[in-house]
């Protein structure tokens, strides 16, 4: 059986421009190459830091903007949705579905959680009219939100609780995959784990695929049965996220997951920290040879010259590190 | 009532002086500020907002404390009143800022201060630095970063402007820039000669930080108040950020305020740990009482709905069901019961933050556990008749 998602050598660039001509100067690399794909009724974990793609990929996935190069298909038909016109990818839409960071600016303040939840069925015009309301009271009550709620506006309730609303919108069309884009990060630690078990429900539920991005690597490796790193637009490594997390291949892997505090005094106070110096390169001008070479405690000659390829080094296991095969890296 | 505020006192008396008499003879465990039955409020349209409330803790010299809490449960008014920086229509209505300065003997209460004294304006920034998450709202984004820091330098020692710098006005005394690369340097700012002429928008967010906490330390505070200093951060940037702060810790030997609502940081940073919910103290101990031997529900709650880096993967997180109430619709007694697992009826009154005499407690040498919950009042009352 095909994947439900095959990304392949996907790429995004943004032009810089400048003067009044507005001349081409250079370009942010924003996503540089990704390849990886998703199975049914998986959950995909998007980590790495500020700036390095994670958003602009999932925007291309859903095409709300268009790649520079690259394919990705989708589904059992297996099409190629990078190279299709607004009007060919209508009936995609509706099966790729997002979910965003900040539900207080993604919900129109002035529409009622009745006609935010139904819009998607309106305009699609899956359900009879009179059937309308009953899809969307099934669906509110799916995310643990009353019937009453309908008539309420988006002020009015919490950031959970908006999130939720958020998620029911997402639910409304049946998507087959949802790509969340930060989805808890602005939520209270108590309404966090809410959203995340409400999350994992709804995926048993109506057996959806999750590309599920965060910076919060205990979040990520809690909801995902693959993780994959990103570092300037690239993917440094993706395995099954229980490998990634105990015994990392590729320095940058081992670098974050060191740097997380563990809510653990004890061993806290154990743990020996790897402190990565210096900050993200500028996607615009990135470093030659591995991207990560000007920071990695690792690196040789070669690092500085050749971009390594992401590589498979034993089943499952990606990584795009010239020495991952002889590095001893420490996990969590 | 008058006799349970009168017990409650007597409490909060022992509390605040058993943390001052353990190990009194040694400089680095005396108490540099306590803080005892604090009230901030906000006068609104709908209400009063009780935002601080009856909030008691200590702060040891050269240690750090951790305030934790959810969104909007008063962690950041509780440091701004510590500096009587409350904003307007704010203002602490009750309680007492005990601030042990260097110089005097005699405690000064902040809490009466005026928030425009002359007294005041030296505490602050000399004696009592605060950085916040974001540094772009606090820098000048017209002035280069070394005339900022420079700027702070001189305004705290106005007595060391030499004559002929004020004969020339220059902007920037040159002693207070070389200062300021100094301090750029010490807090790990590559190329500090060239980075003391560039602009805050030319820097990177980690670096921005870096010059908030060069600032703040330039005239060595006794205690820096960091509210959720790298909550804007990425997690290899507040690596290094934090390891910066434990570093100058060491160096200046400082107090650190540290609020945040990450308890891994609480775990890696924290002595002592102040657990606060809807305006109040529900839990405060050692760091290892508040994560080996939690007590109150709440606490128990969100430690236990943190997912792990490490350890099961279970599909199910326990979660504490509900949301954080609205501060003009508190719940009456307890704040947490409506969200409480362990709810009992006792708990439509407000419980008092008790003393526990735990085992944990009694082999660290400074500190002690207090919990405000019923489930733990019965035990304490025994033990004090
Ligand atoms: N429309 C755009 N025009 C130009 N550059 C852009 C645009 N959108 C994103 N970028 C740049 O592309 C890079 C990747 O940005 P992106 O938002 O995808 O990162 P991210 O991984 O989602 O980061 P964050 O964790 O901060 O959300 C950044 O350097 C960003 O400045
Ligand atoms: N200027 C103000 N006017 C009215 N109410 C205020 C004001 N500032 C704060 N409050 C109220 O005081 C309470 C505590 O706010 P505070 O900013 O201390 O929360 P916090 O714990 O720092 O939250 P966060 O984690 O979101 O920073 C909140 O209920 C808030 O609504
Ligand atoms: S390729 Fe070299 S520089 Fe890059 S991560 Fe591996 S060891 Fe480090
Ligand atoms: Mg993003
Ligand atoms: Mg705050």
């Amino acid at each position: 059986m095909p994947k439900l998602l095959e990304v392949k050598d996907l790429r995004k660039y943004f032009p810089i421009r400048q003067g009044i001509l507005r001349r081409t100067i250079g370009h942010v690399k924003a996503v540089d190459g990704l390849s990886f794909d998703v199975e049914r009724g998986e959950t995909l974990g998007l980590v790495g830091e500020s700036g390095c793609g994670k958003t602009t990929a999932s925007r291309c996935l859903l095409r709300l903007i268009t790649p520079t190069s690259g394919n990705f298909t989708f589904g059992d038909e297996q099409i190629n949705l990078a190279k299709l016109t607004n009007k060919q990818m209508r009936p995609f839409r509706r099966r790729i579905q997002m979910i965003f960071q900040d539900p207080q600016s993604s919900l129109n303040p002035r529409m009622t959680v009745a006609n935010i939840v139904g819009e998607p069925l309106r305009v699609n015009r899956t359900v009879q009219k009179n059937e309308l309301q009953d899809r969307i009271v099934e669906l509110l009550e799916s995310v643990g939100l009353k019937s009453q709620d309908m008539r309420r506006y988006p002020h009015a309730f919490s950031g959970g609780q908006r999130q939720r609303i958020g998620i029911a919108r997402a639910l409304a069309l049946n998507p087959e995959l949802i790509v969340a884009d930060e989805p808890v990060s602005a939520l209270d630690v108590s309404v966090q784990a809410q959203i995340l078990n409400l999350l994992a429900e709804l995926r048993e539920k109506f057996q959806l695929s999750y590309i599920f991005i965060a910076h919060d690597l205990s979040v990520v490796r809690h909801i995902s049965d693959r993780v994959a790193v990103m570092y300037l637009g690239k993917i440094v490594e993706i395995s099954d996220s229980e490998t990634l997390y105990q015994s990392p291949k590729h320095p940058y892997t081992e670098a974050l997951i060191s740097a997380v505090p563990l809510p653990d005094p004890k061993e806290q106070r154990k743990r020996e920290l790897i402190r990565l110096e210096g900050d993200v390169p500028d996607p615009s001008q990135p470093p030659t040879g591995c991207y990560f070479h000007p920071r990695c405690r690792y690196a040789t000659d070669i690092c500085k010259e050749e971009t390594p390829e992401l590589r498979e080094i034993t089943t499952g296991v990606k990584v795009a590190c010239h020495l991952s095969e002889t590095l001893e890296l420490q996990g969590v | 009532m008058l006799l349970i505020s009168k017990a409650f006192c007597y409490k909060i008396y022992t509390y605040l002086h058993k943390i001052n008499t353990i190990g009194s003879d040694n400089e680095l465990t005396q108490n540099l500020l306590e803080v005892s039955n604090l009230k901030t409020v906000f006068p609104t349209d709908g209400g009063i907002v009780h935002a601080v409330n009856d909030v008691s803790f200590s702060i040891q010299r050269g240690k750090t404390v951790g305030i934790v809490g959810e969104s909007g449960c008063g962690k950041s008014v509780t440091g701004l009143s510590l500096l009587q920086l409350v904003p307007t229509p704010g203002r602490i209505a009750a309680g007492a800022i005990m601030f042990y300065r260097e110089e005097t003997d005699e405690p000064l209460d902040i809490a009466q201060a005026s928030p425009r004294s002359e007294l005041m304006r030296k505490i602050r920034g000399n004696e009592i630095a605060i950085i916040f998450q974001e540094p772009m709202t606090s820098l000048n984004p017209v002035y280069t970063v070394g005339d900022q820091i420079a700027e702070a330098i001189v305004l705290h020692q106005e007595g060391k402007r030499s004559l002929l710098d004020r004969i020339v006005m220059q902007k920037t005394p040159k002693w207070a820039r070389e200062r300021a690369i100094e301090m750029l340097s010490r807090v790990g700012i590559p190329a500090p000669e060239q980075r003391v002429d560039e602009y805050p928008h030319q820097l990177s967010g980690g670096m921005r930080q870096r010059v908030m906490i060069a600032m703040a330390l330039c005239c060595a505070p006794t205690l820096l108040i960091a509210d959720e200093p790298t909550t804007a951060l990425d997690v290899t940037i507040q690596a290094q950020v934090l390891t910066l702060m434990q570093d100058l810790q060491t160096e200046f030997g400082m107090a650190i305020m540290l609020i945040t609502h990450d308890l891994g940081i609480i775990a890696d940073m924290a002595d002592e740990v102040v657990v606060m919910y809807a305006g109040r103290v529900v839990e405060t101990g050692t760091v290892d009482d508040i994560f080996y031997n939690p007590l109150h529900p709440y606490t128990r709650g969100l430690l236990n709905s943190i997912p792990n880096l490490k350890g099961s993967q279970d599909i199910t997180l326990p979660s504490i069901s509900g949301t954080v109430p609205h501060p003009l619709a508190l719940p009456i007694g307890c704040s947490f019961q409506p969200r409480c697992a362990e709810q009992m009826s006792v708990c439509e009154q407000m419980p008092e933050l008790n003393i526990i005499d735990d085992t944990q407690n009694m082999q660290t040498e400074n500190g002690c556990h207090a919990v405000r919950c019923w489930l733990c009042e019965e035990k304490t009352d025994a033990e004090i008749a």
